[in-house]
């Protein structure tokens, strides 16, 4: 038993570090952790506010706003009132992430994921 | 005890089949020895955020990859990564504009015809024009960052009466103050707005310092011919002509010769016939391979999409390999530019 127990809650060891790029001179580390299925900064995890209580939700209602463009992922976050940002890797690949209040962000893939369960 | 770990395994295993209008790769699919082709040398992977200049960040892909291959450069290297705000503003019938949709083939025929230069991004971060450039993270409006800031500007613009107060120069500092990272003089930001005779013309002007666009700084660019197919010069194929067969082995020759392809496709999941032109989308195919399943009627043609929608999509989606015979089925369900697009040397 113990078994699938494991196996259908698996203790999820991945990080990776990103950079938030905020203008030319100043840049952050942020560390992403998995929480819930959903990639999040731990900043998030650690909070008590709009983002920690969306990773908890098993599906996240989204208002559709009308006239968005580009990436799906990105107009899902802006719907779930985050801003998107684009965070960086140490080989530069790009990331979408939805960004709430000042330091919380999320992976805005598995916000719109966690939208359409 | 037996049966449930077995129920838990045959569901874990399919958990990768579908995602989006994507069909990636069933984890129970193996690759065939030696069928993997891949486009070596690519630069790092872009992300779009909220702006429709999907085609602008396609093109800019197939052109970096060229000049690193005819210049013998290492694309990895940040520093030779081209500015997709510069590729775009190619795309209109006239130079100089900044569009939301618009095709990879009539911008790398303007960008053939009419440059040798292209900027670079280092210089011209996309970044920076979109969501990032908040001075105080998280405390506006996302109507009132980047990009958005600058239409809102333009309105602004032309609701105040030049003759009798010229705020030009206020609107140009508020910019400045506003957007932490523009790096466009104000001056050049003024000049914007009192030179563009609409708002694709003044995002162009106001986002892309001149400086960038000079020679010297800018990232030169080997002279090279734009491809399409069916062939959007001499249109001998009507594209009703076009047949899935057709399309997938014009597709499996250019990747086996490690070319890299732009295709549009229909980004409605539906997938339905007669895609809605809002919902094209244009991706970069840069891998080709085969996987098959338990038997051998199973095999399928897989490619390497590249997207613009991050590398967190990639990795969600088996990395970007999808069904060649899916994506060629979206691509056909467009109603207009059902063409893919690539670089050749110039002869």
């Amino acid at each position: 038993m113990k078994w699938i127990i494991l196996l259908l809650f698996p203790i999820n060891s991945f990080s990776m570090e990103l950079v938030y790029q905020f203008d030319k001179k100043t840049s952050e580390k942020i560390i992403i952790t998995n929480f819930h299925g959903m990639n999040a900064s731990e900043s998030c995890l650690k909070s008590a506010t709009e983002c920690s209580r969306l990773i908890d939700k098993k599906k996240i209602k989204i208002a559709k706003v009308p006239g968005l463009k580009g990436n799906p992922a990105s107009n899902a976050c802006e719907e779930a009132s985050g801003t998107p940002v684009i965070l960086k890797d140490a080989k530069y690949n790009d990331y979408e992430y939805c960004l709430f209040g000042k330091n919380y962000f999320i992976d805005s893939w598995d916000l719109l994921d966690r939208s359409k369960k | 005890m037996k049966k449930y770990l077995i129920l838990l395994l045959i569901f874990t295993s399919h958990a990768y089949s579908f995602e989006y209008p994507y069909n990636t790769l069933d984890k129970s699919f193996i690759t065939t020895p030696n069928t993997e082709i891949l486009v070596p040398n690519l630069t790092p992977i872009k992300a779009q955020d909220g702006v429709g200049v999907c085609y602008g960040f396609t093109a800019t892909t197939l052109l970096e990859h060229y000049r690193c291959r005819e210049l013998n450069l290492d694309c990895s290297k940040p520093s030779e990564v081209l500015s997709s705000l510069d590729v775009t503003s190619y795309y209109g019938e006239k130079k100089n504009s900044l569009k939301q949709g618009g095709t990879v083939f009539s911008s790398l025929t303007r960008i053939s015809a009419k440059t040798t230069t292209i900027a670079r991004e280092e210089c011209i971060p996309f970044n920076s024009m979109v969501h990032q450039m908040q001075n105080v993270r998280g405390t506006k409006k996302n109507e009132e960052v980047g990009w958005r800031y600058l239409e809102l500007k333009w309105q602004e613009y032309k609701g105040i009466n030049k003759a009798a107060n010229d705020c030009v120069t206020c609107l140009a500092t508020d910019i400045k103050k506003n957007i932490a990272g523009i790096k466009t003089p104000a001056e050049q930001i003024s000049e914007a707005f009192s030179t563009s005779s609409d708002l694709e013309e003044f995002l162009y002007k106001s986002i892309l310092p001149k400086e960038c666009l000079e020679k010297d700084k800018a990232a030169f660019m080997p002279p090279f011919t734009p491809k399409s197919f069916p062939d959007l010069n001499r249109e001998q194929t009507a594209i009703e002509d076009i047949s899935e067969a057709i399309l997938v082995k014009k597709v499996t020759d250019l990747l086996s010769a490690q070319t890299p392809v732009e295709m549009g496709i229909c980004a409605d999941k539906k997938w339905s016939p007669d895609c809605e032109d809002n919902e094209g989308h244009s991706i970069t195919l840069v891998g080709i391979k085969e996987a098959c399943g338990k038997t051998p009627k199973e095999c399928r043609k897989m490619v390497l999409v590249r997207n613009s929608y991050g590398k967190n999509w990639q990795d969600r989606t088996n990395g970007g390999w999808i069904d060649l015979e899916e994506v060629v089925k979206s691509s056909l369900a467009l109603t207009k530019f059902r063409n893919i697009t690539w670089i050749e040397k110039a002869k």
